[in-house]
């Protein structure tokens, strides 16, 4: 049987290991799209369109008789990638920035925290609007303005736990045989904050997904043909009252991916960061 | 205690400085003006345009005019109805309307979060409490968009009861508020429960349960008094994720508030406005946080150390 305690227990959460078994569903249809789908995402057909869910086409048309299916398909492309690339990139820089401000300490903490408290009040999308209006909308906009708002969270989380691991009786060792502080830093302290770190990814992967269609759904992301979950529903949403399938496929395909990542998160701290719960 | 109210407004004054010195300097990097449309204007009348709105000026002056006109409450012209409305005007009508909304949102979400919170906590692991926890779960994943789309369908298509669109009368407030609402009800009934969970564990709960209350006073009396203290640390939070769920809100039912003109705004490039929207965001979270800090000093008077 499996040695590894969390793991087993990770295992018997059953929501968790569904969510996960969803979510790697999604990806792999985002990186086969090609193969799964009967029409391309731009082909339009304009016989068929506005077309509901049919045995050809399994979640209907668009306007231009475009293939709904094929573009939520493209679209998780968009949308998983954004969110993934995003929350990576604020993950390691709100690492670094966390963990270099607690483990100095003293004024330089202190100026740096100062900063962090200043972004956290503010909701991060109004911040990632002001930014996309300075970088410019569309794919690139969306993909600086999340990654740079997304950072902060981690700021806080990594400090928090550096304060209580300098403490360490390892890390004075290190300190005391003249071990310099950047090694210190990444080979001492780095390698006991994966676990909350990874659980902290987990949840701003969904969090970046949610920003970019919410940006996206209000008409500032992508830009068509680029199809992501947000510009689908964006394009859904004027004529849902005669074609609600527009906006349902694409909200419900959102939705069940965001609660996925939620099961997945909780079951995931249980595994990796215990103390937190 | 005044002391802690100064320092607190105090520190207030350097976040909203930088604020506003970001969101200035924010809109002067943007490449391209408000007046580059796609035909082209005479060089002259640019000119002039440029003049009269101190383009022509180095950065640092129009950032002591602005502010200047911002310290005079003056948030200067929009361009996008040069010459008609000011910023001032914009806001004045859509702060009202949004205020009222989000107002209203965050009342509803207590009122339903809060019970839900404690039933769920009360009947820990019963079907009530999965089932609540289920949606609330549900409630921080529901995309905005996707349950306006069900209410409408439901009560203005299908079954015809409500507007689907539009601020009017209080009929027409109904599904903009639930929906902008969602949010923040399933954040506090979370919290709800989690901290109804420990205080339901605590001697206090137990003593009078043991002295024979009913469960109604043990729970509402007792526990939940001070259960409810780190529920208040979700005010920044609900105030932020009002904010933001008010630009879709606002976007789909079409109602005339701060995040439809902020939205048209950045689509329109209209500088002056994007940064008098900002503004009133940012004294608007600033003051939510200075609230907590203060509702916290005065629950808890460790916290009045300042």
């Amino acid at each position: 049987m499996l040695k590894n305690k969390g793991l087993r227990r990770f295992l018997k959460n059953r929501p968790a290991v569904v969510s996960g078994a969803f979510l790697v569903f999604v990806a792999l249809c985002a990186v086969f799209a090609p193969l799964i789908t009967r029409h391309s995402f731009e082909e339009q057909n304009i016989a068929q369109h506005l077309m509901g869910p049919s045995w050809n086409y399994i979640m209907g048309t668009d306007s231009l008789g475009r293939d709904l299916f094929s573009r939520i398909v493209y679209g998780a492309r968009a949308s998983m990638s954004v969110g993934i690339i995003t929350a990576l990139v604020s993950v390691f820089f709100g690492m670094i920035y966390g963990a270099v401000s607690g483990y100095a300490g003293g004024w330089t903490d202190e100026v740096m925290m100062r900063i962090v408290d200043m972004f956290y009040i503010f909701p991060s999308l109004l911040f990632a609007i002001l930014l996309m209006v300075m970088i410019g909308q569309g794919l690139l906009g969306i993909v600086l303005a999340l990654a740079f708002v997304g950072w902060v969270n981690l700021a806080r989380l990594v400090r928090g736990q550096v304060l209580q691991v300098k403490e360490m009786l390892h890390i004075e060792a290190a300190r005391a045989v003249g071990v310099s502080s950047t090694r210190i830093l990444w080979r001492h302290i780095m390698p006991l904050l994966w676990g909350p770190v990874i659980v902290a990814l987990t949840f701003q992967i969904p969090t970046n997904i949610m920003g970019e269609s919410f940006l996206s759904f209000i008409g500032l992301g992508l830009q068509p043909p680029n199809s992501s979950w947000g510009t689908l529903a964006n394009e859904g949403w004027r004529g849902m009252r005669s074609y609600p399938h527009l906006i349902f496929f694409p909200g419900i395909v959102l939705f069940l991916t965001m609660l996925s990542f939620q099961f997945v998160g909780d079951g995931l701290r249980d595994w990796l960061d215990p103390k937190s719960r | 205690m005044i002391k802690v109210v100064a320092k607190r407004l105090l520190s207030a004054v350097p976040t909203l400085l930088a604020l506003m010195t970001l969101t200035f300097f924010i809109m002067k990097v943007v490449p391209g003006g408000p007046f580059d449309e796609e035909k082209a204007l005479p060089p002259e009348i640019k000119a002039n345009l440029e003049a009269k709105y101190h383009f022509n000026e180095p950065v640092w002056k129009q950032y002591g005019r602005y502010l200047g006109d911002l310290s005079r409450g003056d948030f200067g012209p929009s361009y996008r109805y040069l010459g008609g409305r000011t910023v001032n005007d914009i806001i004045g009508d859509a702060l009202p309307v949004s205020a009222e909304l989000g107002f209203y949102a965050i009342v509803f979400a207590i009122a339903v979060g809060i019970p839900v919170g404690v039933l769920s906590a009360y009947k820990k692991n019963s079907w009530l409490d999965f089932s609540a926890m289920f949606w609330a779960m549900a409630g921080v994943s529901l995309p905005n968009f996707l349950v306006a789309s069900i209410l409408v369908l439901v009560f203005s298509v299908h079954l015809g009861w409500l507007p689907p669109a539009l601020w009017e009368d209080w009929r027409s407030a109904i599904l903009p508020v639930i929906t902008l609402a969602v949010r923040p009800l399933a954040l506090i009934a979370r919290l709800t429960r989690a901290s109804m969970l420990e205080a339901l564990a605590t001697d206090y709960v137990r003593t009078a349960q043991a002295k024979g209350l009913g469960m109604g006073s043990v729970l509402f009396k007792h526990a939940l008094k001070n259960a409810l203290v780190p529920v208040v640390t979700l005010t920044g939070p609900l105030v932020a994720a009002v904010i933001t769920g008010s630009f879709v809100v606002e976007f789909f039912f079409a109602i005339p508030g701060l995040g439809k003109h902020f939205i048209s705004a950045v689509t329109d490039r209209d500088y002056p406005l994007i940064m008098g929207v900002t503004m009133v965001y940012g004294v608007i979270v600033i003051a939510a946080n200075l609230l907590v800090d203060l509702t916290y000093a005065w629950i808890d008077p460790r916290m009045r150390v300042g």
